[in-house]
């Protein structure tokens, strides 16, 4: 399955180079199986005669479509699969991850993540950063309205910062707005106790300064905030937003689409708004289906939901054998890692090392995983912003012995890899185990739910060995190493900690030259990945199924929602 | 009968209260809370976990946090699911419907199928009707319900075309009582399956026993016509035990099915309980404890007076 991955490649390559050509469609690259019947010569053994054979071979072809210059057609809907709890449909002001399905095709964000990696524009048509990177304005469109006909203001987007610095407000999102000046004096003492770093120039325009230099907050704030109406929720105390009844019936809204119906666990119905700035929505109407993926691949086949991701591989790979489906990959935002205990002194850094060295990567993102994951070569995702690649790891047995020996492992030792109890993991942890056996390791599985492991890498660190999952990136490296790798954080799951990788988690925040941080990135990533508290095993390249009357619906790590004005279908005859 | 009943339900309390202490502390020992969850998933920051933390009063001891739940219950609230804040008693609700639906069709099918043919069966023993019968018995009772349900997807959804794949309901289209037949068929007709095999069994032992019994034989000696001997004296006594099997399956329709739920991705009670379990949503898994023990002790309750009518020999004496 090398081929997959080249698309995955090619598909990424393709975006990038066609893009920046100023093509405004999305392009798709599609693998279509073909049977061919070819005519082939055989000798047969027992009479020595020279026969002509008919032989039937499947053929892969890959096609890498050029921009889909089909004519859009307006009207229809889209059946779109999700699953799992919404708690709420008003942005910033809940808890459930699921939640996002939803309300991010409702509300825009002031800035979107390009398929061609760059920030661009969204509810804000200008932006500048100072020399210093604490100062960032942003300019709203003029032509950006609520679906009520009342204009999107500065105040809006000032007003629905201010809510999250509110020591009542308890949602997920405060880290966007952090690091603005008074923030944090705020959070603690509430609104008198500090003056908010949020100035309104004038009606569009607003003016953000931070409490020191930070690069990232284009990247969390700007492509993650999504502003509420000031003029509908403004007198609302905040810590009974999220009671009020604007959660689950979102209106005034901002985005291409507005919310029609929702029925919990069931369906969301969302139908077009009209006036979108960017140009009305070819969809009339979109559905979001809340299905488990096990009951994905059936309805698919049967043509009642149109796109879904989620779909096991083996299904998908079936799936994508039907003339109206096609398979894309995508790179998913988790790398996946063996993390080891960090305050555990049987793990020295060779002993790390050796463990890493002694998987084969390559063999099992190919053959466990059928090329559905691209072995990573560092702690950042390879697909990701600020990644450099790093030692990658590459399998190597004889090395991994050769640091065994140095480190002085005792090989009679046993240790415990505990390990999510779904898909892929169940499937390759027992080729890994297999691996580590070869040069002489004894490992253990346990399996568990994730809750229960994070439970005992926090609370009873003395059963924690190794471990095996995955970590989410983010458009701003900062995020995911202030997560993963500062002393103490909640998610810092391989108990990490160096109080010099911390000190330069900080300056590399705060640098405002671009290319400085970028340096500080890089070294960060060559000492962490040297120290190898987490290996880096690969990047999953994750199956989304899409009927082929469906167009301009291209999946990515991020973003994909993005382009959902410009999604079209054929109808269903 | 009044004594009675008034003792039985206040033992049922008892009995109530007890399973809810023990639901309670064995869903607090499985490692890992409702935010280590949330951390796995990459979601939680060190901030707003405190914050969670104090605001589901998690950081209470395991007794307060019982005490503060059991007041909210005699207020008649359930609390907030943790995973979703929706009221716990609104997200139960919204299960308990459809898997209402679904296992009540499943019962029904079930009992229609079963009766005649057991009784068929046991009148026509070793024919080949009661060899037909005894065997598809067998099979539905031993053949795992994800590969009948998912065989019956293939073959009715994606072969035939008869019947959708998953769900309730077309979606987006008005409600139509046709569809919400058409896509209760397959998911009911395989609960069904299960049921129907075990109840035939039951019906078919449970008459021939009886037809054997002395009365039967003083019946027919009577005089009566062989349909009276039938009705009036063997079936009554014969379909006693079914009796008992429903009371004992009221619990069983509130639970759930999980893997028909999910491959059929109907929105049910067995999801919510595995969502919930994952989730360590505590307060949507003590609601569901709740709700299951009181069926429990209620199908109980149902299934003893049920007989006690049926059966003159158990009447209740006062």
């Amino acid at each position: 399955m090398r081929i997959l991955r080249v698309l995955g490649l090619l598909a990424l390559f393709s975006a990038l180079v066609l893009t920046a050509c100023g093509t405004e469609e999305v392009e798709v690259t599609r693998i279509v199986k073909e049977t061919v019947v070819e005519k082939e010569t055989v000798v047969v053994e027992s009479t020595s005669e020279v026969v002509k054979q008919e032989v039937t071979r499947v053929v892969e072809k890959i096609i890498t479509t050029t921009p889909d210059t089909a004519e859009p057609i307006r009207g229809g809907e889209l059946r779109y699969a999700v699953f799992g709890a919404v708690d709420s449909l008003m942005p910033q002001h809940y808890h459930a991850g699921n939640s996002r399905d939803i309300f991010e095709f409702l509300f825009d964000s002031l800035l979107v993540w390009s398929p061609e990696g760059k920030l661009g524009p969204r509810l804000a048509d200008e932006w500048t950063v100072s020399a210093d990177a604490t100062t960032f304005t942003f300019h709203i469109r003029d032509d950006a309205y609520w679906t009520d006909g009342e204009p999107i203001t500065a105040e809006d987007v000032a007003w629905s910062i201010e809510l999250m610095t509110h020591p009542d407000y308890y949602g997920i999102d405060y880290s966007l707005v952090a690091p603005i000046k008074g923030a944090s004096e705020r959070k603690e003492g509430g609104p008198e106790a500090a003056e908010l770093g949020v100035k309104i120039i004038d009606d569009k325009t607003l003016e953000i300064t931070t409490e020191q230099p930070y690069q990232g907050l284009l990247f969390g704030l700007g492509i993650e905030l999504r502003p509420l109406p000031k003029h509908v929720l403004g007198d609302v105390p905040v810590g009974e937003l999220i009671e009020s009844d604007f959660r689950w019936n979102p209106s005034p809204s901002s985005g291409p689409f507005m919310l029609e119906e929702f029925v919990a666990d069931d369906h969301a119905t969302l139908v077009a708004n009209k006036d979108y700035y960017l140009g009305e929505p070819y969809l009339d109407r979109l559905l979001i289906v809340f299905m488990a993926d096990e009951a994905r691949p059936a309805a698919l086949q049967a043509q009642e939901i149109d796109v879904a991701d989620g779909v096991p591989v083996v299904d998908a790979e079936e799936l994508a054998k039907l003339p109206y489906l096609e398979l894309q990959t995508w790179p998913a935002a988790h790398i996946q890692y063996v993390s080891f205990n960090w305050t555990d002194p049987k793990f020295t850094k060779e002993v790390r090392q050796a463990f890493c060295y002694a998987i084969d990567k390559g063999s099992i993102t190919e053959h466990v995983l059928s090329g559905f994951a691209e072995p990573a070569a560092g702690i950042l995702n390879q697909f990701y912003p600020g990644y450099t690649p790093q030692n990658d790891y590459t399998y190597d047995p004889e090395k991994a012995r050769e640091l065994l020996e140095e480190a002085g492992w005792d090989l009679n030792t046993e240790v415990t890899l505990i390990h999510p109890n779904y898909e892929p993991y169940t499937r390759f942890v027992a080729a890994m185990q297999a691996n580590w056996q070869q040069v002489g390791l004894k490992v253990s599985l346990q399996a568990m739910d994730v809750a229960q492991m994070v439970g005992i890498v926090r609370n009873e660190p003395e059963k924690y060995d190794m471990a095996t999952w995955g970590f989410k990136n983010y458009m701003d490296p900062d995020i995911y190493f202030t997560r993963r790798y500062y002393t103490g954080q909640a998610a810092n799951l391989s108990l990490y900690s160096r109080p010099e990788i911390d000190e330069m988690i900080i300056e590399a925040r705060h640098e405002p030259d671009p290319e400085e941080r970028q340096a500080l990135y890089d070294e960060l990533q060559r000492i962490i990945t040297e120290d190898c508290t987490n290996c880096p095993l690969w990047v999953n390249l994750e199956p989304a199924i899409v009927n082929t009357r469906v167009h301009n619906v291209q999946w990515r790590s991020f973003g994909t929602r993005d382009d959902s004005y410009k999604w079209w279908v054929e109808p269903l005859d | 009968m009044g004594q009675y009943l008034v003792r039985r339900l206040l033992i049922s309390l008892v009995l109530l209260l007890g399973v809810t202490v023990l639901d309670f502390f064995i869903i607090s020992l499985a490692p890992g809370d409702p935010l280590d969850y949330l951390v796995g998933a990459g979601e939680m920051t060190l901030t707003s976990e405190k914050k969670l933390r104090e605001r589901w009063g998690l950081n209470d001891p395991l007794h307060v946090r019982y005490a503060r739940w059991f007041g909210q219950v005699l207020r008649g609230n359930l609390g907030f699911s943790l995973d979703t804040g929706e009221p716990v008693t609104k997200r139960i609700g919204q299960r308990l419907g459809p898997t209402l639906v679904l296992m009540g069709s499943a019962l029904a099918l079930a009992y229609t199928i079963a009766i005649p043919a057991g009784v068929l069966s046991a009148l026509k023993r070793h024919s080949f009707f009661d060899a037909a019968v005894t065997t598809f018995a067998l099979l539905g009772v031993s053949l795992p319900n994800f590969f009948i349900g998912l065989l019956g997807v293939y073959i009715f959804s994606l072969k035939l075309n008869l019947l959708p794949t998953s769900g309730m309901q077309t979606i987006g289209a008005p409600f139509s009582i046709v569809d919400r037949i058409r896509h209760l068929i397959l998911p009911a007709s395989i609960l069904g399956m299960m049921l129907v095999g075990e109840l035939t069994r039951y019906t078919r032992s449970s008459l021939q026993d009886v037809l054997s019994q002395d009365y039967v034989r003083t019946a027919r000696a009577k005089g009566l016509r062989e349909r009276v001997v039938m009705t009036r004296h063997a079936l009554r006594n014969a379909l006693l035990p079914l009796i008992t099997i429903l009371g004992l399956r009221i619990p069983w329709m509130i639970g759930g099915a999980l893997i028909v739920e999910t491959i059929f991705s109907w929105p049910g009670m067995g999801l919510l309980t595995v969502q919930a379990t994952r989730h360590r949503d505590y307060s949507v898994l003590m609601g569901l404890a709740l709700v299951a023990a009181t069926m429990g002790i209620l199908g109980n309750l149902i299934a003893d007076l049920l007989y006690s009518v049926a059966d003159p020999r158990i009447r209740i004496q006062d």
